[in-house]
């Protein structure tokens, strides 16, 4: 039994419950523990568009919440991700960095933090610590001939020197292992590696759908039964506004996106609504559901 | 993320009409491709950006196009070009790199920056040019909200009863907001006199609009011009070379 301080972040929190719970339901299976820290708020990755010393701040006073508790931190947010790995990895690599981060933590009235708080995303724990054999071995209901396009976004595993290259920053493959090893087929697509353009929803929403639009376009090009993700933001701009950007461009997608721990536990034969929370998905996965004989 | 900080902050935003450039210039034609005016240029200009955290490598870039070519972003809009912006860093074209819509374009996503042939870095150069537009009260509408909201809550969505309530139904942990502890980071670096100064300064800059154009403008550049900045340089200074972009 490992445990970890669970950082669910400002998305999950409210918009991703289907996530949170079928991450929570698919670690109790593989004996990881979450522990709730409710000190934990936001990772400081939106100040990173704004400010180094405050995003690194924000991120380094989490990371004091994990250590506190003498605990290492799991993720399910990228973006939560890139924010807290870079904190953990500056501030341990550097202690000039560290002490002048620590000095605005001080003068903030926040603990000291030392430097030694891991943070690892929940699919990389799943990839690299569970294993796709362990995974393999606890499937009852297999996925087979299930295509599932994985999209592996960005602060999950870029830029490489944060993530100690665990997987490959340019051709990702975690996603596909773990489909692979509960019986669905992974599907490749153009421009797999491009991001969900989350990131400048805010910004400039045309733009943002547009980027949303080629990606989906390029899954139905080659024809999936859902979509494979890991991040709540992802899941907002392939999910969520699937049915403006159909609208916008004049296109037809219904593609179903489900977060990896509902694709695991589907395969683990665990309850698609109460365990996975499957119902709280926009584009509703009845077809693939009806072929697995899911009611 | 930034989105989340614009559906709640969307609409109290005397400055919002304008979704392209956040308040800031417009960007249609002839602003996607700005003259080089030999008389504005500020020479320090790059070596500014290469002494901010993840500017580092700027003066590296060849202008070999791999980060367009990658870009997520550029393929749909003309106003975001990361080697155009490079370029202009590198030319000295402070005023219109800091003030216009472009730097807010990059997603973040790290494509460029893991294939860049010289390893320029170019998504933390967008990153350093943002602090440094922000530190002279250029921060994106968008980002303000952000700010807003982590004093307010501690988190960029509120997280109400009903949500409670929801995560209940499901088994799940109950949140309480406690911004409190954010919110002195953020009062500590003064980011939120910075995101009310940006507003201050696109209502004036919108008051100008109607009248001269061309006037303020100058005012605007010599302020700028100041290296350390007056009010908004307070920030520290960035501590030292070894930082984890230069790795």
């Amino acid at each position: 039994m490992k445990e970890y301080a669970l950082f669910i972040g400002c998305t999950i929190a409210t918009r991703g419950l289907n996530y949170e719970v079928s991450s929570r339901k698919v670690a109790e299976a593989f004996g990881i523990r979450f522990a709730d820290i409710p000190g934990f708020g936001c990772c400081g990755y939106p100040m990173s568009h704004v400010d180094h010393d405050t995003s690194l701040s924000i991120a380094a006073r989490n990371l004091v919440q994990a250590q506190e508790r003498g605990l290492d931190v799991i993720t399910l947010c990228s973006a939560c991700t890139g924010a807290l790995t870079k904190a953990s990895k500056v501030l341990a690599g550097n202690e000039k960095e560290r002490n002048h981060i620590n000095r605005i933590l001080r003068e903030s009235g926040a603990p000291e933090y030392r430097g030694k708080v891991k943070v690892t995303h929940f699919t990389r724990v799943l990839y690299e610590w569970i294993g796709p054999e362990a995974i393999s071995k606890r499937v009852t209901r297999p996925l087979t001939g299930i295509r599932l396009a994985p999209h592996h976004g960005c602060h999950y595993e870029r830029p490489a020197y944060l993530f100690d290259g665990f997987d490959s920053a340019k051709r990702p493959r975690s996603l596909e292992t773990i489909i692979s090893a509960v019986g669905a087929t992974p599907v490749r697509y153009l421009n797999m590696e491009r991001c969900c353009g989350g990131d400048i929803l805010a910004i400039e929403e045309k733009t943002a759908t547009k980027v949303v639009n080629s990606k989906l376009r390029d899954i139905k090009d080659v024809g999936a039964d859902a979509m494979v993700l890991h991040c709540p933001f992802c899941s907002i701009m392939y999910d969520e506004y699937q049915a403006t950007i159909e609208e916008a461009f004049n296109e037809v997608y219904k593609l179903p996106v489900l977060y990896l721990p509902q694709v695991i536990g589907l395969a683990m034969g665990m309850d698609p609504k109460k365990d996975l929370g499957l119902n709280l998905n926009n584009v509703k996965p009845k077809a693939l559901l009806a072929r697995l004989g899911v009611k | 993320m930034a989105g989340e900080a614009e559906t709640k902050a969307d609409g109290k935003e005397p400055d919002g009409k304008q979704a392209a450039g956040g308040g800031q210039q417009a960007a249609e034609g002839p602003e996607a491709f700005p003259v080089v005016d030999c008389d504005e240029l500020d020479p320090g200009f790059r070596e500014e950006v290469a002494r901010e955290a993840g500017g580092e490598n700027i003066r590296r870039c060849f202008q070999c196009g791999t980060c367009v070519a990658m870009c997520p972003v550029a393929e749909h809009d003309a106003r975001y070009d990361p080697r155009r912006i490079i370029r202009m860093v590198n030319l000295g074209m402070r005023k219109q790199v800091l003030s216009g819509p472009g730097i807010w374009l990059c997603s973040g996503c790290y494509n460029c920056f893991e294939r860049c042939p010289q390893d320029v870095k170019p998504t933390q150069i967008l990153q350093a040019i943002q602090h440094i537009a922000s530190r002279e009260g250029h921060t994106h509408k968008a980002f303000k909200g952000a700010i807003g909201l982590l004093c307010q809550r501690g988190r960029l969505i509120e997280v109400s009863e009903f949500d409670n309530r929801a995560r209940g139904k499901l088994g799940l942990p109950g949140i309480k907001e406690d911004p409190e502890p954010t919110k002195k980071i953020v009062v500590h670096e003064k980011i939120d006199e910075r995101a009310a100064e940006s507003g201050q300064r696109a209502a004036e800059k919108k008051a100008d609009e109607g009248g001269r154009a061309a006037g303020q403008q100058g005012s605007e550049g010599a302020e700028g011009k100041k290296e350390p900045g007056p009010a908004p340089g307070t920030r520290h200074p960035a501590p030292g070379a070894d930082k984890e972009g230069s790795k």
